[in-house]
């Protein structure tokens, strides 16, 4: 779909979960590739876009997460190589704000910018919960994340002589 | 009858109230849980990339289907795992020789960050010859002098240049001494660390550092304005306890070390002429967090260092070089001497302390008992060499000789090797220390005087 000019006014109509219908224009929705490609389907039809994967409360945030960064240009293509650096380590002010909230919540919005496919407001959710980690050690995790400890004591002890090479005294996890 | 109600109603109470804890604290954890545990793989891998290699293990070791995802043979993330550790070392300091096209003489602030790549055979490797290891390369950028050097960059720089694609940023490759040296293409110093810094996060996230120093001469500029933010924000992987070289500074050491990267300490500190922001308070220069490093070595001309700071604030310092004119009297050694004595050291503890007094604790000897210490030299120049034998059965020499420029006296403590390589060995550092000393405090006197 041609996204130029007047076009990004039009208004499109998408449905949540539990039956709320939202009005957003095409310049807002433009990130997420799931509704530009539904609507590249629809042609015309000016029904509303059901999203049966997200609630109406994980919506609203959405859109208005969308809202704020229409005017931001669209990401480079990611570089195939998985292996890239990544090195943009910084996350906006608004964006930490907005990302501030119980883990649940957390997750929907990260669930909801995958379905959609927002690539980034999935980013910056993946960045917010790699952020929850950093610094932590393995015990510390268990208990932010609620994992459970689910190795043999064989498994603990390979995957210490696994990673023993890391376990300097003086690189533990950051004060 | 009266006393059983009360003890049913307590016995009521407590039973709900352990019921109502059990149920918080399981639907508490119950909400914890779902966040990773319903994440499905791709989103678990796109979390996992963005982590630092220690933070990786960490999240790696906490869980079976976290282990499970990073090992699948299809995962990306498998590939972080690989063993890959370096030693950094990032320098900030006086940089006037890099600019060649130029010769106006002004001023140039340099940022040079060497890289320490440490293999399989580098084990154990990571003190003294870490810094000579040859896989290694030297990455610098430097602030312009004047207008005419400005010129000079913006006619050979490329629009745009970008450190994680070395094709487009380098201005130089060249082998310098072991180092593979790059120089990178920039304008401004500004515009340059702005490339620098993500570039430093993206190395530190990707390899485990298990060494770094810091080393910074002259001005401390770009790394308060710059590098301690961004190192307190993004730690990476820098976590063990920093080397730290300062010369020629004067620093507000409270300002200075509230780094996040010395929030575990230090390793080592030397100080070469660093003075206090605060000309009232120059003390303020020995922070407590010296009190962490294992090697503390401070040239300049006056030390301000008492009998107490030697107990207090380098009571476990091994290598402790006090190369400067101290305050310190007989009493402040005679107390070193009894530590010694009573406590078990580290083998290669050793201390050279430089006063104005004459601070031989002739009376501490005569106090230890008979058998423990064994005078070796003592002779008209002013020498005197003892032997002492702690409880531990530990050896030490204890040296002193006279200052004659300044009638001071420098003690020598050092573990007695019997070996005469290992000891001609402590004596050559020694010496190459002192004359290393004394022309630093010289070259500051010429440049200020």
């Amino acid at each position: 779909m041609a996204a130029d000019g007047d076009s990004m006014d039009r208004i499109v109509k998408i449905k949540s979960k539990d039956g709320q219908i939202f009005d957003v224009t095409l310049g807002t929705i433009k990130k997420s590739k799931l509704i530009m490609t539904m609507l590249e389907q629809l042609g015309d039809s000016t029904d509303a876009i059901p999203l049966p994967n997200v609630d109406g409360s994980t919506l609203k945030k959405v859109i208005e997460w969308l809202e704020h960064h229409k005017e931001e240009p669209e990401p480079a293509e990611e570089e195939s190589d998985p292996l890239r650096m990544r090195i943009s380590t910084d996350i906006s002010e608004w964006d930490k704000t907005f990302f501030d909230v119980e883990q649940s919540v957390l997750q929907a919005y990260i669930l909801a910018a995958n379905y959609l496919s927002i690539k980034p407001l999935l980013d910056i959710g993946c960045k917010t919960v790699a952020n929850m980690i950093k610094g932590k050690t393995t015990e510390q995790l268990r208990d932010l994340f609620g994992l459970e400890d689910d190795f043999t004591d064989e498994e603990r002890a390979a995957i210490k002589r696994e990673y023993a090479w890391a376990d300097d005294e003086e690189n533990q996890a950051a004060a | 009858m009266n006393f059983y109600w009360h003890l049913k109603a307590m016995r009521l109470c407590v039973t709900l109230f352990i019921y109502v804890y059990s149920s918080c604290s399981s639907i508490y954890n119950s909400t914890k849980i779902i966040m990773i545990c319903q994440f499905p793989t791709e989103i678990l891998e796109l979390v996992l990339l963005e982590l630092p290699i220690l933070d990786l293990i960490a999240a790696v070791k906490s869980n079976r289907r976290l282990y499970d995802i990073v090992h699948s043979r299809k995962s990306p993330v498998r590939h972080r795992l690989v063993k890959r550790t370096l030693a950094l070392e990032l320098q900030i300091k006086n940089g006037t020789n890099y600019i060649k096209e130029c010769n106006c003489s002004n001023r140039v602030e340099s940022i040079d960050l060497l890289i320490y790549r440490l293999n399989e055979q580098d084990e154990g490797r990571y003190e003294e010859d870490t810094w000579k290891n040859p896989n290694s390369c030297r990455i610098t950028i430097w602030s312009d002098c004047c207008e005419r050097y400005r010129r000079y960059i913006a006619d050979n720089a490329q629009n745009g240049y970008d450190l994680a694609k070395p094709a487009e940023l380098m201005e130089k490759v060249g082998k310098m001494h072991n180092l593979e040296e790059i120089r990178i293409r920039h304008r401004t110093i500004q515009e340059a660390i702005s490339k620098f810094l993500p570039f430093l996060s993206g190395l530190t996230n990707f390899y485990l550092v298990k060494r770094f120093k810091l080393n910074i001469g002259d001005d401390a500029r770009f790394w308060y304005e710059y590098f301690a933010p961004f190192l307190t924000n993004n730690p990476g992987t820098i976590r063990c306890k920093s080397d730290v070289e300062l010369r020629d500074l004067q620093i507000n050491a409270d300002e200075f070390f509230a780094c996040r990267l010395f929030w575990k300490g230090i390793r080592s500190v030397c100080y070469i002429n660093v003075s206090s922001l605060e000309r009232s308070d120059e003390k303020s220069i020995y922070h407590g967090i010296l009190k962490t490093a294992k090697i503390v070595q401070i040239i300049g001309d006056n030390l301000q260092i008492e009998d107490n700071d030697l107990s207090v604030l380098f009571g476990v310092t091994v290598e402790l070089h006090l190369l400067g004119q101290t305050m310190v009297t007989a009493g402040g050694i005679s107390e070193l001497i009894k530590n010694l004595y009573n406590n078990r050291q580290p083998k290669n503890k050793n201390a050279i302390i430089k006063s104005g007094n004459n601070i031989w604790p002739e009376e501490t000897f005569s106090t230890l008992p008979y058998g423990s210490c064994e005078m070796l030299v003592k002779n008209e120049e002013e020498e005197i060499e003892m032997i002492i034998i702690n409880k531990f059965n530990q050896k030490w020499k204890i040296y002193a000789e006279t200052v004659e420029l300044d009638f001071g006296m420098m003690i020598f403590i050092e573990p007695y090797e019997t070996d005469e390589d290992d000891s001609n060995q402590f004596w050559t550092q020694a010496s190459n220390l002192i004359s290393y000393a004394s022309n630093a405090v010289s070259e500051l006197f010429f440049t200020y005087f």
